[in-house]
């Protein structure tokens, strides 16, 4: 009987989903309500969780209860500590969501809200939460090795180090791309700087508290952190209404970008609990508060979407970022439905503090479903939008025009009504001078996720104080990835230098830290002045950048797991890292391609450079214009090598694995793995 | 009920002092560990250089 009614219940939440999946899927004409994003979503994860997880667990990896964890056997109450599964989930997740899955899901409405909300939904439980998964059990078998550990010891020193290289590529495109995030949502917007400049001094006096007064007391800082932060949202808008402070905070994006490196550099060498500590406490509170607070809102406010189930940009025009709807969507949208930087996750702390290998599950699985609701949450707010207002203020000014008139008359003629006044009143509701040209997806997203908010508590009045409630959200997380990113990123650097010149390898010499602290933020601040420069809004070229070397790092992770399932002779269900693993290097690679040789100049950075060029030999550029021209023609040059880099970094890796696997298939070598032995486990009793 | 509502709030407090890294010192205390321990500051700049030395926060 009890068999029977959870068979009858899970039909019901397959039925449920599939029906909100076909209502949002087939809806032609009327707005969809974001009610059924909800249920299409939670009845997939639910159904996928149940039974593909589970299939997973049981069939391929065969977790084992009974076999002690890392955080078990080497227990040592700091690297290694057991630890409750639902605080590891909850690290896990806190760890993997940045911002990604916010901004990538907002810049891909501009297709429509279907194709990116079925690529968040599907990509992630047949890709995502596999790699999550796959990998932390891995590295569970392996004492906690990292990912490049991983693919040296299985796949081979070449791949190792292929993977180090990569990561450390990512890592300083990732830096560029979310500081341009931040620079674009805040130029020009007294309130919005004023309040992130506000979490420096808020986060510095939060570390000594922690440091001197109160040691290691966290929650009693963020809490006191976070009242100040509140207070400082608020006192936001008296600054951008006072004559002499407003100006202060009103910054151009170059001058913004010029903050930020600055900031950057700071945050790497400062000691680590003076700023950074304190601030990802700070965030992580305010991360996970904000996402629970956005899926009550969507439950609440019930929002309709106001943007089509697609748009006439699937073709390629998009303003907001150029490139067909295949292969740049799957690009645009990395975090949410498949992220390679999750596996450095699922091979960092995660393996760690796992009391039961059986856990896994759980956190690898479960908390890339959390990361891809976030994903789909981010979409209802953007798509609820009405797109004539998406559209002004996701596109550069050299697409759309730089007044709301010139915006209106552009949009208008695309098919989606926008009346002038609206730009203007909307900006003033939100406390702004202007919300036209805010490329980079965390201004649009702020907007969408104030009228949720506010539609739930102090209505139309709270708007601004909700909408910069929002930018201080998304801001201050970007600046804790930025912050903790620069930090590794230095290391990597000082490792690798290291071994030629051991010097450097020194991370307590001052000196070191200083060079390679400069080293790495140089790196990803040239890309960020250079996104904030360029007259396209600079998220055009490196947004999509990000995406690829993101789904290449994937892939070099489900390469890693594919090589060990044929090891561990799991040759029959080789697809389920196989076919994820196929169609990112499918994705990535005609993604790499368009944007090196495509014949439009708005996609292809070498085909950008040659019409530049071709502009200065007919003596179209003005002489003024000389100059930034030749960085622009340059800066697609570099561009056009990163990309290139990306491409042939995965396809050695590819080569790399090929020959492993032919070798393991023809039995030609052991296909023994480096997984450790078994100890059964103390808590063993009962498992299974 | 009560009771059961006040078990229920007392393991959420729990856990959220694990999550936020404010009970780690007392975990680290609770272990059988050889050798003298360390003092609660020196636990927490260990525990931040620790974490902070690999990708701890994703995009």
């Amino acid at each position: 009987m009890k068999r029977l009614f959870s068979k009858l219940a899970w039909l019901v939440v397959a039925l449920v989903g599939a029906g909100a999946l076909g209502a949002i899927a087939l809806s032609r004409g009327e707005p969809v309500n974001g009610l059924f994003f909800v249920l299409a979503a939670g009845g997939t994860y639910l159904v996928a969780y149940r039974f593909y997880s589970a299939f997973i667990a049981a069939r391929v990896l065969a977790l084992d209860g009974t076999r002690a964890t890392p955080a078990e056997r080497l227990d040592d109450g700091r690297d290694f500590v057991p630890t409750n599964k639902w605080v590891v989930l909850g690290h896990h997740f806190a760890a993997i969501a940045g911002p990604g899955p916010l901004v990538g899901p907002t810049l891909a409405a501009q297709f429509g809200y279907l194709p990116g909300t079925l690529w968040l939904v599907a990509g992630a439980v047949l890709g995502g939460c596999v790699q999550d998964f796959v990998i932390l059990f891995f590295s569970l078998r392996r004492d906690g090795r990292s990912l490049g550990q991983i693919a040296r010891d299985e796949v081979g020193r070449r791949a190792g180090m292929l993977t180090m290289v990569s990561v450390l590529a990512i890592m300083i495109i990732l830096l560029a791309v979310v500081a341009l995030v931040v620079v674009n949502a805040l130029k020009h917007s007294p309130w919005g700087a004023f309040t992130l400049a506000m979490t420096i001094p808020i986060a510095l006096l939060m570390g000594v508290y922690m440091r001197y007064l109160r040691p290691g007391r966290v929650m009693e800082a963020s809490a006191i952190g976070l009242a100040l932060v509140l207070f400082a949202v608020v006192a936001g808008q008296w600054v951008a209404h006072s004559p002499s402070w407003a100006p202060v905070f009103t910054l151009t994006g170059p001058a913004l970008a010029l903050v930020v490196i600055v900031y950057g550099f700071a945050a790497s060498a400062l000691p680590v609990w003076l700023l950074l500590a304190p601030r990802d406490y700070l965030s992580a509170f305010i991360k996970v508060g904000v996402v629970l607070a956005l899926a009550l809102g969507i439950l609440l406010v019930r929002p309709t979407l106001h943007m089509p189930p697609l748009t006439r940009f699937i073709d390629g025009s998009g303003p907001v970022f150029a490139g067909a709807l295949f292969p740049f969507c799957f690009i645009t949208i990395a975090c949410g439905a498949i992220s390679g930087f999750h596996a450095l996750i699922s091979s960092g702390t995660t393996p760690k503090l796992l009391t039961r290998e059986s856990d896994a599950r759980l956190v690898g699985y479960g908390s890339m479903l959390m990361e891809s609701f976030v994903g789909v949450m981010a979409m209802v707010a953007a798509c609820a939008l009405e797109p004539g207002v998406y559209f002004a203020i996701n596109s550069p000014a050299g697409i759309v025009g730089a007044t709301a008139e010139e915006a209106a008359r552009t949009i208008s003629g695309w098919g989606f009504a926008l009346d002038p006044a609206t730009m203007d009143r909307l900006a003033a509701s939100v406390g702004e001078q202007t919300l036209l040209n805010r490329t980079g997806g965390a201004p649009s997203l702020a907007v969408g996720m104030a009228h949720i908010f506010s539609g739930s508590i102090g209505g139309e009045r709270l708007l601004g104080i909700w909408y910069h409630f929002a930018i201080m959200f998304e801001a201050l997380f970007i600046l804790t990835v930025l912050d903790a990113g620069t930090r590794v990123g230095r290391f990597m650097v000082q490792e690798l230098a290291g071994r030629y010149v051991p010097a450097i390898a020194r991370t307590g010499s001052w000196t070191s830290t200083l060079v390679t602290s400069g080293v790495i933020v140089a790196a990803w601040g040239y890309f960020l002045y250079q996104g904030v420069l360029d007259p396209l809004g600079g998220i055009n070229s490196l947004w999509p950048l990000f995406g690829i070397a993101n789904q290449i790092l994937a892939s070099v992770a489900l390469v890693v797991a594919t090589t060990i399932l044929l090891k561990m002779g799991r040759t029959r269900y080789v697809w389920i890292t196989l076919v994820p693993m196929a169609w990112l290097v499918t994705v990535t690679l005609t993604g790499a391609s368009q944007k090196l040789f495509h014949d439009d100049p708005r996609i292809g950075f070498l085909s950008q450079a040659r019409v530049l060029e071709q502009r200065i030999a007919d003596g179209s550029v003005p002489e003024a214009k000389l100059a930034e021209t030749r960085h622009v023609i340059f800066n697609n040059r570099l561009d056009a090598f990163v990309t290139g880099f990306f491409a042939l970094l995965i396809l050695l890796l590819l080569a790399e694995a090929a020959s492993q696997w032919y070798r393991i298939l023809a039995g030609k070598r052991s296909a023994g793995t480096t997984e450790t032995p078994y100890v059964r486990s103390r808590w063993a009793e009962g498992s299974s | 009920m009560i009771a059961r509502i006040g078990r229920a709030l007392g393991t959420g407090w729990r856990l959220l002092r694990e999550w936020s890294g404010d009970a780690a010192y007392e975990t680290y205390l609770a272990r059988p560990h050889a050798g003298p321990r360390i003092s609660r500051e020196a636990f927490y700049l260990d525990s931040l250089q620790r974490r902070y030395r690999g990708p701890s926060r994703c995009c």
